[in-house]
């Protein structure tokens, strides 16, 4: 029996959750994933797409990018990060952490995304490509900048 | 820490911040948030104005099959335009400027202005273009000082001409369109992404080639080849649209031509080849493109009098996306 736009959502839910808040921040993650989904059952049903979870990822990238734009600063943002990051404040670590935070947040939203799939997810590189509606090629381009970003940023 | 475990630990820092999702009654439910509340009355009256436009003069359906046209009804257009490039060069040769293997990067951010109006010959539209960056982190992209500038093109969004701010004489070729988008201003230009329509309807699954020259006022030489597939539809910024990816592709070139300024002390030169992945979001019914990602990649070899060599390695990447339109 085909599952319910419901139990298509639950099922994807803090995953989507996770990926809109790497990508515009914790405060704002909610009302994209809300708006997503609303748009997404005005139209049709979760069931009747092909790939559910690839649709509703990339629509919250796209939700993601017109947010960005007209969102808080990355640096008011990042801060919200910090302030929920409950293991900040007592990690022996927290230097680095909030390094490597810092430097992943201040990725180009397609980099951000295609290192988030790829390096935290650990979905394949053709998977990666299908959420983010590009080539292979694309995404391992991708990534490797992603990689030479985090190296400049952090020398 | 290698670079992979650094963007681990800051993806689980930001994970970590991650609020619960909303459940699905809330998202449902019809007492929302005020934001929602906003969006379910911009699509209801959306659907409504919809819903009259197709009685008023029976349109068909926006993702039926159909014969694509770039219509640009006449008006002003404005897309956000992110741009990042990178370039490397590796070899004996002392460049100069910048160091053996190093990426220099120039990453910038602003607008493009059209504004559309119906070209002297049936059929045609005239578009004016005008940039304006606001923000460049390093270098100057080449859309940076390009003063407005107007194209003529077709309704299948073929390149006609061009004219110049002033006299349209002496137009530089830097400015014209290029079958490979990106490597000019009119990898900027939407039309410029967008592959020329064929003849026929088209629907998801869809697939067609283009070729032609390298630029529209030099003819001879490598020819381009272009695929192009209409990969999906997809929703956004509210409207229907249908995604189409193509991948361009260039030749190798020679450039190693003294009479057109190349130094005598260059012995061999050649462009390419040179590759583009550009994806389009094509609204259909109103025969726009409403977003556009361009992926460029090329490389150079040069060798000198000396024996030395270069190999120049560089890549555009172009995001523009229709924020206005009056």
């Amino acid at each position: 029996m085909k599952d319910s736009d419901q139990e298509i959502y639950e099922k994807h839910a803090a995953d989507l959750i996770r990926y809109a808040t790497v990508l515009v921040g914790p405060d704002q993650a909610p009302d994209v994933v809300s708006i997503v989904v609303l748009r997404v059952l005005n139209r049709r049903s979760l069931g009747d797409l092909d790939d559910p979870k690839a649709y509703l990822f990339r629509s919250v990238m796209n939700e993601c990018r017109s947010w960005g734009r007209r969102r808080q600063s990355r640096r008011v943002a990042l801060s919200r990060f910090f302030e929920r990051d409950e293991s900040a404040s007592l990690d022996t670590t927290v230097a680095d952490r909030v390094t490597a935070a810092e430097a992943v947040w201040k990725l180009p939203p397609r980099l951000r995304s295609a290192a988030y799939l790829v390096y935290w997810l650990d979905l394949p590189i053709s998977e990666a490509a299908q959420i983010l509606g590009v080539s292979s090629g694309t995404v391992k381009r991708y990534v490797h900048e992603a990689r030479e970003r985090i190296r400049e940023e952090l020398s | 820490m290698s670079e992979e475990d650094l963007i681990r630990t800051g993806f689980g820092v930001l994970t970590e911040s991650a609020p619960q999702p909303p459940s699905f009654d809330e998202i449902t439910a019809e007492s929302q948030r005020p934001q929602l509340r906003k969006l379910f009355y911009a699509v209801a009256v959306v659907g409504l104005a919809a819903a009259l436009v197709v009685l008023m003069v029976s349109l068909p359906t926006s993702l039926t099959p159909t014969v694509l046209a770039y219509s640009y009804p006449e008006g002003t257009y404005t897309y956000d335009i992110s741009y990042f490039e990178t370039h490397q060069q590796t070899g004996s040769a002392d460049e100069g400027s910048i160091q053996p293997g190093e990426v220099s990067s120039t990453e910038a951010h602003g607008t493009l202005t059209y504004t559309v109006e119906e070209g002297s010959d049936a059929g045609t539209k005239t578009i004016g273009v005008q940039a304006v960056v606001s923000d460049v982190n390093s270098g100057h992209p080449m859309f940076q000082d390009i003063p407005e500038v107007r194209f003529v093109i077709d309704s299948n969004g073929g390149f006609v001409r061009a004219l110049g701010p002033e006299s349209g004489e002496g137009f530089p070729e830097l400015v014209l369109p290029d079958p490979l988008p990106g490597s000019n201003l009119s990898g900027g230009l939407p039309f410029g992404f967008g592959p020329p329509f064929p003849d026929h309807p088209l629907d998801v699954g869809d697939s067609w080639t283009t070729s032609g020259p390298r630029s529209a006022i030099v003819e001879d030489g490598p020819q381009f080849t272009a695929e192009h597939k209409v990969v999906r539809t997809e929703t956004i910024a509210g409207r229907d649209t249908l995604v189409i990816n193509s991948v361009y592709q260039l030749p190798a070139r020679d450039v190693t031509d003294q009479s057109v300024g190349v130094p005598d002390w260059i012995t061999e030169a050649s462009y390419g080849p040179e590759t583009a992945d550009v994806t389009v979001w094509f609204d259909p019914e109103a025969g726009i493109i409403v977003r556009a990602e361009l992926d460029r990649a090329t490389t150079s070899e040069t060798r000198f009098e000396d024996g030395q060599t270069l190999t120049s390695k560089g890549t555009t990447q172009i995001v523009v996306e229709l924020t206005t339109k009056s």
